[in-house]
């Protein structure tokens, strides 16, 4: 039985990721990100529009769906990329010393409990 | 107590900090510093175990009087070493000098509670702030949490708590919070946080938004106060001269430090302020508080490098789908250009004009020449057709863009020229170069943008090669200009060559694309004629500038350095970054003017 404080392993030895892990990566790789969506978009925007010149009326669907599809694309990646600018951390240094900071403001908080339940304490 | 009270109660600023070599005193003496351009300032250092400030100011330029010391450390009767010397360490600027602490000192010191410490250091505080006539006091304590902090901080006006953005000084502050807490638990302390040293890897943006979020409620809800880069070269040159900020006006540290004053005293000490604090617009202000002072990120080689790299990439991917696509389609414009400008000339060349059945293998196939006709002696009315055919004539000198243009253009007066027999012929063609699909025009705008830049790049590697073989130069440069790309040793190499050609090469390109751009602008003929014949005076000419503009560069940076006493590359290395930039913007356009399409 593994502790609950060990990494938890599987039969394949893959330790699990969780979500929140994956997520908070997102400000390290944000920018590659989004030249990445970018180069994506202007891809399928030429398909779109090589699509729409033909005269075949599903064609023209498909390609106007690719095209309006590039656009939410373009604001969600946009988006994202805003969020994490703001909110997220952008650099390897800058995930380290929140997620170290994160743990001494814990333990910091513990210890003014336990200095106010001192100084409350009459036999102290 | 009474003594106390008769005394004025200068404003009181104190730097702390939850551990040493956080850059404190530094930041004391700069804000010392920018308090004296206006009130008479007082800095005092209570560092007693390590006595920095005191061994860094010295004894000052004047002695301006004696003061008891403090009755916070062991005071004999009637002994000249209990008296302190105040003296004047710069304008407006006093500073407090004594001589080592004794055993005994340090042991009443270090014995006493906060409370007595508080009252002792604050009739002190009042008392030499009166000797000096000074309204602003200001305090670089001890690194770390001792009872002597505490009591700066409990009878100052404004705290400043100094730490950095790592895991051990933040530990540490967190840690001084708490004991300051306990210290004075009833007590409201003004107290401020600042983050200094930041390296390069944190953002202004991220700082605040961690502070915000995380920290911002153990500082009672006040903002974070300021934030400071790491300047190596102004740690260097402290040691030599502590007014960092009057030496280095245009320092981050000096700039942070009067923004960082503003902020601080704007609402009760206004008047405290200099004439150039105050008078700083709010937009300055605004960015000061958030830049860390890094080059704007076109400037950064980071930035700069992988943005080439892939539109380059895209447009050369681009390019070569399109022209898979479109080869019959340019194939057959081609031709059609070629045959506007046979029948543009049919009148111009008269041997062609007498000639109807050479005439009519031209116009069924404009690449025809006289060599395959078998009739060599045919060579000079035809050498006189191909010159009047030139401007519609495709050829690399002239962008296929650059000859549609060309051609829609002036349209109306190559029709004139025509002979009538074949102006429907010339209308057809016309037509076929004017309508073309949209996608097929923006594949050769594409292709036309593309060349002059793969041109570009051959030219480089031809540089990047020879000069990185030089590999001492390599060494020198590459710790200069390169240390971001310094991956691996042939990785330094490369990138050197890279950047020391762009570099050096950089005003030569840039002053022959400008020069060869004004000379087109020029109708005189003469000289333009001398400009397209006479290579190597175009080359003495293009060198020539080129030098010129280097030496005007490195004067500007001389004069700049002259200007600041010191010499520490930063201003050659933005020169430089900055003419980097210019080169990779300009350098295509500049082959392609005068090499490719001239």
């Amino acid at each position: 039985m593994p502790r609950s404080n060990d990494i938890q392993e599987n039969d394949s030895g893959i330790s699990p990721v969780k979500l929140s892990d994956l997520t908070r990566h997102l400000g390290t790789i944000k920018n590659e990100l989004l030249i990445f969506v970018v180069l994506t978009i202007i891809i399928t925007d030429l398909f779109a529009y090589a699509l729409v010149k033909t005269q075949d009326t599903i064609s023209k669907v498909c390609g106007a769906c690719m095209g309006g599809s590039t656009v939410l694309m373009f604001f969600l990646s946009v988006l994202l990329y805003f969020y994490a600018m703001l909110r997220l951390p952008g650099t390897k240094q800058e995930l380290m010393f929140e997620d170290s900071a994160q743990k001494t403001l814990k333990a910091h908080s513990r210890a003014k409990r336990r200095q106010v339940e001192t100084s409350l304490d009459p036999q102290a | 107590m009474s003594e106390t009270q008769s005394f004025t109660h200068p404003l009181t600023i104190s730097f702390m900090s939850g551990k040493g070599g956080v850059g404190k005193t530094m930041l004391a003496v700069a804000c010392a510093k920018e308090l004296s351009l206006r009130k008479r300032t007082l800095i005092i250092d209570l560092d007693f175990f390590n006595r920095g400030l005191t061994g860094l100011l010295g004894e000052g330029i004047r002695n301006c009087g004696q003061i008891e010391k403090p009755g916070f450390l062991f005071v004999e009767q009637s002994n000249d070493s209990d008296k302190w010397n105040i003296v004047q360490v710069s304008k407006n600027l006093f500073h407090i000098y004594y001589p080592d602490l004794s055993p005994e000192d340090m042991q009443k010191f270090e014995t006493l509670n906060v409370d007595v410490l508080k009252e002792s250091l604050q009739r002190f505080v009042a008392e030499a702030a009166t000797k000096c006539e000074c309204d602003c006091v200001v305090i670089d304590c001890h690194g770390g949490p001792d009872n002597s902090s505490f009591a700066a901080g409990l009878i100052s006006d404004h705290s400043i708590l100094v730490s950095e953005p790592d895991r051990i000084t933040f530990y540490g502050t967190l840690n001084f919070l708490r004991q300051l807490k306990k210290a004075g638990p009833d007590q409201d302390i003004d107290l401020h946080l600042v983050f200094n040293k930041i390296v390069p890897a944190f953002s202004g943006l991220f700082l605040t938004g961690f502070y915000n979020r995380l920290m911002k409620g153990e500082f009672a809800g006040r903002p974070l106060l300021a934030l400071f880069p790491l300047e190596v070269y102004l740690t260097k040159e402290f040691e030599k001269t502590p007014f960092l900020t009057s030496v280095y006006p245009l320092s981050w540290l000096a700039r942070k430090t009067r923004v960082m004053l503003y902020d601080l005293l704007k609402a009760k000490h206004r008047d405290v302020l200099a004439p150039v604090i105050r008078s700083m617009p709010r937009w300055m202000r605004a960015y000061r508080r958030v830049s860390l002072g890094r080059p704007f990120p076109l400037l950064n080689l980071n930035v700069i490098m992988p943005t080439i790299v892939t539109v380059g990439v895209v447009l050369v991917l681009f390019m070569l789908s399109f022209e898979s696509i479109f080869v019959q389609k340019r194939q057959r414009l081609n031709l059609a250009y070629e045959r506007i400008g046979v029948l543009r000339c049919l009148v111009k060349s008269p041997a062609l004009a007498a000639d109807q059945e050479r005439a009519k293998k031209f116009i069924e196939n404009p690449y025809y020449d006289s060599a395959d006709s078998g009739n060599p002696s045919d060579e000079t009315p035809f050498a006189e057709f191909y010159l009047c055919r030139e401007p519609y004539g495709y050829s690399y000198r002239y962008s296929f863009s650059e000859i549609r243009n060309q051609i829609l253009k002036d349209r109306d007066d190559a029709r004139r020229l025509v002979p009538d027999q074949y102006k429907d012929a010339f209308d057809r063609e016309i037509t076929l170069v004017e309508q073309q699909p949209t996608l097929f025009l923006v594949s050769q705008r594409v292709r036309d943008l593309v060349e002059p830049y793969l041109a570009f790049l051959g030219y480089l590697a031809v540089l990047w090669l020879i000069l990185a073989l030089l590999t001492t130069w390599t060494n020198e440069l590459d710790k200069r200009f390169t240390y971001s790309f310094r991956l691996r040793r042939y990785g330094s190499m490369s990138f050197f060559g890279f950047t020391a050609v762009a570099l050096w090469f950089a005003p030569l390109l840039i002053v022959a694309a400008i020069g060869s751009e004004i000379l087109r602008s020029f109708r005189f003929s003469h000289f333009q004629d001398i400009w397209r014949t006479q290579r190597p005076i175009q080359a003495i000419v293009l060198i020539g500038l080129g030098v010129l503009t280097l030496a005007v560069i490195m004067l500007i940076q001389i004069y700049r350095i002259y200007r600041d006493s010191r010499y520490e590359g930063h201003y050659f290395e933005d020169a430089f970054r900055f003419a980097f930039l210019i080169y990779l913007l300009c350098g295509p356009w500049a082959i392609h003017r005068i090499f490719m399409h001239g």
